[in-house]
Order: C-alpha cells, then sequence, then structure tokens
C-alpha cells in the first residue's frame, strides 16, 4: 500500500510538470521604456585648451609674437 | 603674394577646424607642447611645428591610403639625387636607397668578377700549406672589364659626399614639401602661416600652395604673366586651376611600379619615383584628349606626328630658361643663398633626352636649366665631376599651351625653320660636350603645303 501511494505521489508529480503553464506567467513584464542618454563627446583636454585660447586670440598673438626679424633677400634671379 | 602678418600666420579659424574631423584631435596629439599651460614659452615647449613633416609625420597613421606620399617626390625630392647623381655626386652613404644603389653597384660589377677565391687563385695540391698560385690570365681578363679606382671613388666619394650633403641640406632641401605644405600652411620659403586659419584643406590653394613654389616658371607661364605671351589656354579659357590636370592620385602615388602592368622584357625599367619625367605621364594631354592622334582623329598633323613630337612642340609658346646658378652660405647673415647669372624667354625644339616608353618623342621642347659645372664650389672643388653626362637643356612641359602657335600655323613655320630648333650655335661652347645628345643637326626639310579645301 505504502508502495502504491509513493508511486501515485511520484506520478503526481511528474504530470503536474507537463501541465500548461499558465497563460499570464508566459508574458514578459514590460520594461520600463528606456530613454536615450546623450553623451557628449569629452575630448582630451577640451576643458583646458591653452592652445585654442590663446590661437583664436587675435590680440594675444600680436601681443605676444616674436618680433619679426626682416630677412634680407640675398638670393638673386629666378629660383 | 603679400606675406602675413606674425598674427595672422598662427590664428586658427576655430569654428570651422572643430567642424572638421582633424578638429577632434587635441592640439598636443599632433604638435607636442603644453596644453596647460598659458605663457608662450613654457606651452611651447617641445613643440613640434610642422607634424606632418619627416620624421614626426602623424598623417600617415589615419591616412594610410595616403602614405605613398610619403615616397612622392614632393617629399623625398629624389629627382633632385638622380640629377646630381647623373653629373657625378654622391648621396649620402647613410642615405638607404644610396646604400642599395652601392650594393647594386658590387653585385653589377665587383661581385661579377670577385665569385670565389679560386677563380683567380690556384692552390695546388701536395704542396706545402698556403702555397697559391696566381691564375695570371684571368686574373689580367678581369681587371680589363673595370678602372676599379674609379669605381671604388665612385663607391664612396665621402669629401664630396659630405660636402654635396651640406649643400643639399642648405639649399636644395628648402624645395621639401610636407602634408601640411600643400593643405595647411604655405611653403616656408614665401613665409609660411595658415592659408585658411588651420583647417585642413583637401584641395590646396593654387596660388598659396602651388604657385608659392612653382612660381617663376610653370606659374607665369600658366597665367600669362611673361609681356606679350598669352596665358595657357586651359587657364584663359576654361579658368582650370592646377588641380583640373594634376589630381589627388597623382600628387600622392610615386607612379606604380612598371611591372604590375608591364613585364620586364618590354624594357620598362624606371618609375616616377625618381624623377617627374621618369615613368608613367601623370598627366598626359591624352588624358583629357583621348581623340587626339587616334584613329578617328580628324587632325591630320596629329596623326603624322603622333609619338614623333611631344604636343608642347606644337601647342607651347615662349618660356622661361635660366643660366649659371651658384648657391653659397652668406658672409654677411650666414643664411644660403643662390645667384642665377640670368633668366629669359625662349623657345627650342630639340632631340628628346631619354627617349622612353612613356615619352617616345623624338623631338621635344627644351629649357635650359641653370645647372653650372662649379655651381656648389662653395662647398668643394668639382663636385660634379661628370657634369657633362646630363644636358643643360633638359625636356620641358612648358604651362603656356594654345591651340594656334607661332609654329603650328603651317608645315613651313617649323620644317625647315632653323630659328626654333636648339642648333650648336645657340649652346654655350663649354655646354656643347653635355648637349650633344639634345642638339639636332639636321633641320626637318621644308616640305609642300596641303592645298586646304
Amino acid at each position: 500500500m505504502k508502495r502504491i501511494i509513493i508511486t501515485l505521489l511520484i506520478s503526481m508529480f511528474f504530470l503536474t510538470a507537463c501541465a500548461r503553464a499558465d497563460a499570464a506567467t508566459a508574458i514578459a513584464t514590460p520594461l520600463p521604456e528606456e530613454t536615450p542618454i546623450l553623451v557628449t563627446p569629452v575630448i582630451e583636454g577640451a576643458f583646458l585648451n591653452e592652445c585654442k585660447n590663446c590661437h583664436i586670440d587675435k590680440q594675444r598673438l600680436i601681443d605676444t609674437a616674436m618680433p619679426e626679424v626682416v630677412v634680407e633677400k640675398e638670393s638673386t634671379g629666378a629660383g | 603674394m603679400a606675406p602675413l602678418e606674425p598674427w595672422q600666420k598662427v590664428l586658427v579659424n576655430w569654428d570651422d577646424f572643430i567642424a572638421d574631423p582633424h578638429g577632434q584631435i587635441t592640439c598636443i596629439k599632433c604638435h607636442g607642447g603644453d596644453n596647460t599651460s598659458n605663457h608662450k614659452e613654457t606651452a611651447h615647449s617641445g613643440l613640434i611645428v610642422d607634424p606632418s613633416a619627416l620624421p614626426a609625420k602623424v598623417c600617415d597613421s589615419c591616412h594610410y591610403d595616403m602614405a605613398m606620399a610619403g615616397t612622392g617626390l614632393h617629399v623625398t625630392l629624389d629627382g633632385y639625387w638622380t640629377v646630381l647623381e647623373t653629373r657625378g655626386a654622391s648621396a649620402p652613404e647613410h642615405d638607404a636607397k644610396r646604400v642599395e644603389t652601392l650594393m647594386t653597384l658590387f653585385n653589377t660589377h665587383c661581385g661579377s668578377c670577385h665569385t670565389n677565391c679560386q677563380d683567380c687563385h690556384y692552390f695546388p695540391p701536395n704542396t706545402e700549406e698556403g702555397t697559391v698560385l696566381l691564375r695570371e690570365e684571368i686574373v689580367q681578363e678581369k681587371l680589363s672589364r673595370v678602372n676599379h679606382l674609379a669605381e671604388i671613388e665612385a663607391m664612396y666619394a665621402s669629401p664630396d659626399q659630405e660636402a654635396m650633403h651640406s649643400m643639399f641640406g642648405n639649399h636644395c632641401s628648402t624645395c621639401h614639401a610636407s602634408c601640411g605644405d600643400c593643405h595647411i600652411s604655405q611653403p616656408d620659403h614665401v613665409g609660411g602661416g595658415f592659408v585658411q586659419g588651420h583647417v585642413v584643406m583637401k584641395t590646396p590653394s593654387m596660388s598659396q600652395n602651388c604657385t608659392a613654389c612653382h612660381g617663376s616658371r610653370v606659374g607665369n607661364e600658366y597665367l600669362g604673366k611673361h609681356e606679350g605671351v598669352p596665358g595657357d589656354a586651359h587657364f584663359r579659357l576654361e579658368r582650370m586651376n592646377c588641380m583640373g590636370c594634376h589630381t589627388a592620385a597623382d600628387m600622392h602615388s610615386p607612379g606604380a611600379t612598371c611591372t604590375q602592368c608591364h613585364t620586364e622584357a618590354e624594357g620598362i625599367e624606371r618609375t616616377q619615383k625618381n624623377h617627374r619625367y621618369a615613368g608613367e605621364q601623370t598627366p598626359s594631354c591624352e588624358s583629357c584628349h583621348p581623340e587626339m592622334g587616334a584613329w578617328n582623329d580628324t587632325n591630320q598633323n596629329h596623326l603624322l606626328h603622333k609619338d614623333k613630337l611631344a604636343c608642347q612642340v606644337c601647342h607651347s609658346v615662349s618660356y622661361t630658361s635660366c643660366d649659371g646658378c651658384h648657391v653659397a652660405i652668406s658672409e654677411k647673415t650666414g643664411n644660403p643663398f643662390y645667384e642665377t647669372e640670368g633668366d629669359y624667354l625662349s623657345f627650342f625644339i630639340g632631340k628628346n633626352p631619354d627617349p622612353n616608353y612613356h615619352r617616345p618623342y623624338e623631338y621635344v621642347v627644351l629649357r635650359h636649366v641653370p645647372a653650372s659645372v662649379n655651381a656648389y664650389n662653395f662647398y668643394g672643388e668639382n663636385l660634379l665631376p661628370a657634369f657633362n653626362s646630363k644636358s643643360t637643356w633638359v625636356y620641358s612641359t612648358p604651362h603656356n599651351v594654345q591651340r594656334q602657335t607661332p609654329q603650328n600655323s603651317s608645315c613651313n613655320s617649323c620644317h625647315g625653320n632653323a630659328a626654333i630648333f636648339l642648333t650648336a650655335d645657340k649652346v654655350y661652347p663649354n655646354e656643347l660636350q653635355a648637349n650633344q645628345g639634345v642638339i639636332v643637326d639636321t633641320i626637318p626639310s621644308r616640305v609642300e603645303e596641303p592645298v586646304l579645301p
């Protein structure tokens, strides 16, 4: 008798596993909609670019320019 | 071209520059220096003024398709060495190509005799060890093949080499062009400075880049700046700029190796990498005018003269020649300078100095270059010992092409007209030897003019 009960319990367990799943559980829970993240490209040194600060500043370039040495043209004739 | 003010030369047009992919690269990535300092001296510490110049060349790291630009004549100046070596000068010994040349020379000459000891020496058996006999007749035969002293001198030529290297560095090398010299700045010898505020120009400026270097001959001829001589028809009528004919592909490639298209049996040996008139004509007139001389060309003159005359023989007019260039270092300023004895307009048809597969013409127009046997005497005596190996009237392609010219107005405007041919009487007596290959001995005789319908 005991053996019959154990066999029935095991059979019920397997039959339950084969049962059709509840439809509600098959539908994936919708994820919250993704919001695109705007990524601003970060350029190395862009926030500390003294090269740019000087080379776009006409007056600063004039102030810091080395006095230009006028080189006497010594070559003559068609080059 | 008016020189730029110092500030103009280095003022960056930031908005346009940043809009270009090159603007996404930090300044110091190419130029070095310190972008955190607002003091000029510190910021410029370790500055690379022209990162596109060798050896710091940075362009190739992205423009690998243009990597061949590094071997183009604008960069290598190999055309100068080709001419200098033809006239007997020696390239620097540490130059890899020079070593290659020497090895070729060795293999061609020395190696053809000195193959192994037994060729010249006989080690008789059963004699005392170290007994060596000379195969006299073989040695004499081998010695007769070559002047050893001249060969060795040509191979090493150390003092001359050093002098020529100095000369080249002080004078010729100023014509070297980096990527930036065409695409960002004006060339140094016209003062430098950004053309468009450091914007990298895909197409160079004709006036601020091309004719800034190629001005005294090409630029003046093309633009018609010689009084009484019209500018080139391509400019006058079509307003074509340099890039209309000289494409980017031509500028960046030294020319495909000949064997990519031809077999060695065809005898095509030279590529454009050694001289601008070697290798394929880039461009050729036929690139845009393929009908010229073709089977369906209705112009009988093209059919008659095709491959016998370079196009410029009929279609160019007077162009600039120069005489007697000498270079030196100024005692006053210590700067290199040159002097030419004169320049003048002339038009002479002569023999093709170097007929080859791509330039088979019998007659071409010749320009006198200011080569002089003592041009480099400031640096040393007799630096061009084989001066007469190359003509001083050279193959030329004047940039003043016209449809109608004085010499093509009728058959006998050219035939029988000695005035337009380079005859011996028009060559300086001390250059007759050098030019014997291009002097026209017999003027093409007059012909009967065809009766036009």
